[in-house]
């Protein structure tokens, strides 16, 4: 099921103080497609939770619409939506056991006895929690407490799943087993999907698109490749992955960058203007001073071994300190503070974004 | 405008939701029948003469007559004092179950709140056996001929007795939320014993001991049994005179006139309880309460403190004692032969009284459990125009005097257009509406402590919100639910105050006829009647332990009430 979402705007007031509105979303458009797997990206506050209640019908929409296919979902009651969610909470019910949780929505449908065992047992083996359905939530870990969660949702086989942060519960080791398991079954399944998470690494892990959102707006859609290499501005390239910003010109003559002649082998497209010249750390190289290789001549101020990479600290006249990703640390003699070094920016690294300001 | 706006949303979100916009609706009408209604009635008779022209001559009259002008005065020195005096007894107690390591913890815990669970004016009558012209002690030990124990010391000792585990409730759970590692802290910076209490202790737990104060100066102030056995001629007092001008000189508009100035320090102090006080309390607690320090207290104020224990739970234990042997004596100070004639005599009388209590009882206590925490829910998880009007008007109740509420029934429900008078409805209803307030603070508080989105899941997986309340919030309130059962039963087999103005030949109750036995000097047959009352209550709140499954004791109904 395609769904699509239409200038939603959501307004939060008080009763006693008009002028305490809050515009939580603001004016967002977005078409899911079907079988699709969207992640909603953003710092806490931005608005994502509120979209997706909306979708789900917890929150009403101060204007704009909400359409499943071509249904609009406005004035539908969350219990009539069939999008089945699963809570950052994970909100398992504490009086019923494993099974029972699971069942709880197929026994409101009045299926027959049969088919709800059927489908929950076939759900329960699916996330793996099988031989635990008789056990009471608390005896639970975090971990099969999420997975019943996923299983009570899965198991309505519903139009559309939301996830609202399902895994910033659990631990790191656990959380990327989770999103690969739920990525899993949600391809396996093909249901239309919307996934909140503040966590870049798990929403460039699990989408098909991401929406990167700040203060109630959309700032970029798009696949996780895409956000990475081509963010649409410096708020996106800052949230997603590490970045620096240095200050580039193009003029008749040719490139300057931090003031001096450059030739970036890159965005000669580009019409002439400022621009901020977007670097990740892994797109420098760096090499001793003195071995006329880099470009930049900077210093570094730190280094740390981080196993599958070395992490530098460079210090650059006339801008903020870089970060450099040097991989596959092997040699035994890196750079240490202190150290005079020569910088070479990698053309393929290269984003040029106009000159905020 | 966009408070309208708003407001107009949530017509439309009642529109959506058929439901919830009649039980919105229902609760609102009966709020406004049996709560405002009657009040209103109060205050309109106030102001009418005796053929129904409008007059402030009844409270012309209040003011001018010194007897009626006592009345006021003399319940106000009371409910301060009583409330001085429990407060002190309630935090010695307390102090002592929360921060001295003494033995029999449990037994003496259930001691201190015994009182509790028996009708209002037990005391009373054990105090007229003890130390009343027959008395016990002061007769019978003492020798002391027709000592008067009527008025103002009568009234405060039972009162005191009444009201001080009431006191001592509260302020446990004042001193269980104070994190005892400030005590420790100030101990370790170098502070002493009483240092640490006067400049730690106690000023942390001030605004819990004013918080208690005002809860016992209300319940003082409507205190109707006590006055009722214990006041006499002489020492008028605001409740039990309203009572007595409408059922002893039928002078209604004069009743209803005594019963709106004893609203006014009742209603003044239960403002400055919940809107000022509540917002003062130190809740220190984060998490689960931490083992306390008993370093606090030296041997020698824990030797002081123990005594006082002892002496508070012998008196109550002598209370109780007293009754107990009473009902199964022949003439309370003069022969003290043991008999059952005043169990056949309550038994051949009242069993058709007992009967009707327990009917009265269980029809109002699920009633008002559920309707308790039907709002409860209706106010913290939803969203209707009018949702603080509603709480307000459901909790006010908590502070309005039993003789009011009775005085307002009588009014409202004695002519068109309903007409309940001398029937069950009328007892029911008053119970049901009298103790709604308790069964919704308790159930607001354990609805704020559920995660909403347990709710929202439910509602996720498609039930609506009756399905959401009856499936998933139901039984997970379920232990609050039942101790707020526990808690409307017992008051209901053992109020008085606005009851005594509803009872008809039709319908009795038992605490009426125990005041009336008391009243024609039958005491055997009153103590009779109040060991029974007892032991159905205990055994009420037995079974009901034993029905509910989990931690929900009996006796833990009784902490809700001050919560």
């Amino acid at each position: 099921m395609k769904l699509r979402i239409n200038s939603l705007v959501k307004d939060f007031g008080s009763f006693d103080d008009p002028g305490g509105l809050f515009r939580a979303v603001d004016s967002v458009s977005l078409e899911v497609d079907d079988g699709e797997l969207v992640t909603l990206l953003g710092p806490s506050g931005c608005g994502k939770t509120t979209l997706l209640r909306m979708v789900a019908g917890f929150e009403d929409p101060t204007s704009g619409g909400i359409f499943f296919g071509e249904q609009r979902m406005n004035d539908v009651p969350p219990n009539k939506r069939n999008a089945a969610m699963v809570f950052q909470s994970y909100a398992i019910f504490p009086h019923l056991n494993v099974r029972d949780n699971i069942a709880f929505g197929l026994r409101l449908r009045k299926l027959t006895g049969m088919e709800i065992r059927e489908r929950t047992e076939k759900v329960v083996d699916l996330v793996g929690l099988g031989g635990m359905e008789a056990r009471q939530p608390s005896q639970l870990s975090g971990g099969q407490q999420q997975r019943v969660a996923l299983a009570r949702a899965v198991v309505m086989e519903p139009s559309l799943l939301l996830f609202d942060e399902p895994l910033s519960n659990l631990d790191a080791k656990l959380r990327e087993q989770m999103r690969i398991d739920i990525r899993k079954l949600q391809q396996r399944l093909g249901i239309t999907s919307i996934y909140v998470t503040h966590d870049q690494i798990e929403a460039m892990s699990i989408s098909d698109r991401v929406v990167v959102m700040n203060r109630g707006k959309i700032e970029q859609t798009g696949a996780p490749r895409e956000l990475y290499s081509k963010p649409a501005n410096r708020f996106v390239a800052s949230f997603i992955g590490k970045a620096a910003f240095l200050p580039g010109e193009k003029t008749a003559t040719g490139w300057t960058l931090l003031g001096r002649p450059w030739n970036p082998e890159a965005g000669g497209y580009l019409p002439q203007g400022k621009y901020d010249v977007m670097i990740r750390p892994e797109g420098i190289r760096l090499s001793p001073a003195g071995s006329g290789l880099g470009h930049l001549k900077g210093t570094v101020i730190r280094s740390t071994y981080l196993g599958s990479l070395m992490e530098y600290e460079v210090d650059l006249p006339g801008t903020e300190p870089l970060t450099v990703h040097i991989p596959n640390p092997f040699e035994r003699n890196p750079l240490a503070p202190g150290a005079a070094a020569e910088l070479t920016l990698i053309p393929e690294g290269l984003h040029f974004l106009p000159a905020e300001k | 405008m966009v408070t309208f706006a708003h407001g107009r949303r949530e017509i439309r979100l009642l529109a959506r939701d058929p439901l919830l916009a009649f039980l919105v609706v229902l609760l609102f009408l009966s709020l406004a029948l049996f709560v405002a209604y009657p009040l209103l009635s109060v205050l309109v008779k106030s102001l009418q003469s005796d053929e129904g022209t409008f007059t402030f001559g009844n409270y012309t009259r209040f003011l001018t007559f010194k007897y009626l002008r006592s009345s006021l005065w003399n319940s106000l020195i009371t409910g301060f004092a009583t409330a001085a005096a429990s407060v002190a007894v309630g935090y010695a107690a307390a102090f002592t179950i929360t921060r001295t390591s003494i033995r029999w913890k449990k037994a003496l815990h259930l001691v201190f709140i015994l009182p509790i669970i028996s009708p209002p004016f037990t005391s009373a009558l054990s105090i007229l056996m003890l130390f009343g012209a027959n008395g016990l002690i002061t007769r019978g030990l003492l020798g002391i001929r027709n000592y008067n124990i009527y008025g103002f010391k009568g009234v405060l000792l039972s009162q005191i007795f009444t009201f001080a585990p009431v006191a001592y409730l509260t302020l446990k759970g004042v001193l269980e939320s104070l994190n005892p590692t400030l005590e420790d802290a100030a101990m370790n910076v170098g502070a002493g014993r009483m240092q640490t209490f006067l400049r730690v202790t106690l000023p942390l737990s001030l605004p819990g001991i004013a918080s208690a104060f005002l809860v016992v100066l209300i319940e003082s102030l409507a205190d109707f049994g006590n006055p009722l056995v214990l006041a006499g001629s002489r020492f008028p007092m605001l409740s039990t005179q309203a009572y007595l001008e409408i059922t002893g000189s039928f002078n209604l508009p004069l009743g209803a006139a005594l019963a709106v100035v004893l609203l006014i320090p009742s209603i003044t102090s239960f403002a400055i309880q919940r809107y000022y006080l509540q917002k003062r309390q130190y809740t220190t607690v984060t998490g689960k309460p931490t083992a306390s320090s008993s370093k606090l207290v030296s041997r020698g104020a824990r030797r002081g403190l123990v005594t006082f224990a002892a002496l508070f739970s012998g008196f109550v234990l002598l209370f109780y004692g007293t009754i107990f042997l009473g009902a199964f004596t022949r003439v309370w100070g003069y022969d003290f032969s043991p008999t059952l004639d005043h169990f056949s005599y309550a038994f051949g009388v009242g069993m058709g009284t007992i009967r009707d209590t327990l009917i009265v009882a269980l029809c109002s206590t699920p009633l008002s459990g559920f309707l308790g925490m039907l709002i409860a829910f209706l106010v913290v998880r939803t969203s209707f125009p009018g949702k603080g009007l509603m709480e307000f008007t459901s909790i006010l109740n908590f502070a309005v005097p039993g003789t009011v509420i009775g005085i307002g029934y009588i009014l409202a429900f004695n002519r068109p257009p309903v007409v309940l008078m001398g029937t069950l409805a009328i007892l029911v209803l008053n119970f049901v509406f009298r103790y709604i307030p308790v069964g919704i603070q308790s159930g607001i508080a354990v609805l704020r402590q559920i995660d909403p989105s347990i709710e929202e899941a439910a509602q996720n997986l498609g039930a609506d919100r009756m399905t959401t309340f009856r499936k998933v919030t139901l039984p997970i309130i379920a232990p609050a639910f039942f101790s707020g059962l526990v808690f409307a039963f017992v008051r209901a087999m053992t109020a008085i105050s606005a009851a005594i103005f509803l009872v008809s030949a039709n319908w009795n109750l038992l605490t009426v006829q125990i005041l009336n036995q008391v009243g024609s000097g039958r005491l055997g047959v009153a103590a009779a009647f109040s060991v029974i009352l007892v032991v159905i209550v205990v055994t009420a709140m037995a079974v009901i332990a034993r029905l509910v499954p989990g931690r929900t004791g009996g006796m833990a109904a009784i902490r809700i009430q001050e919560e």
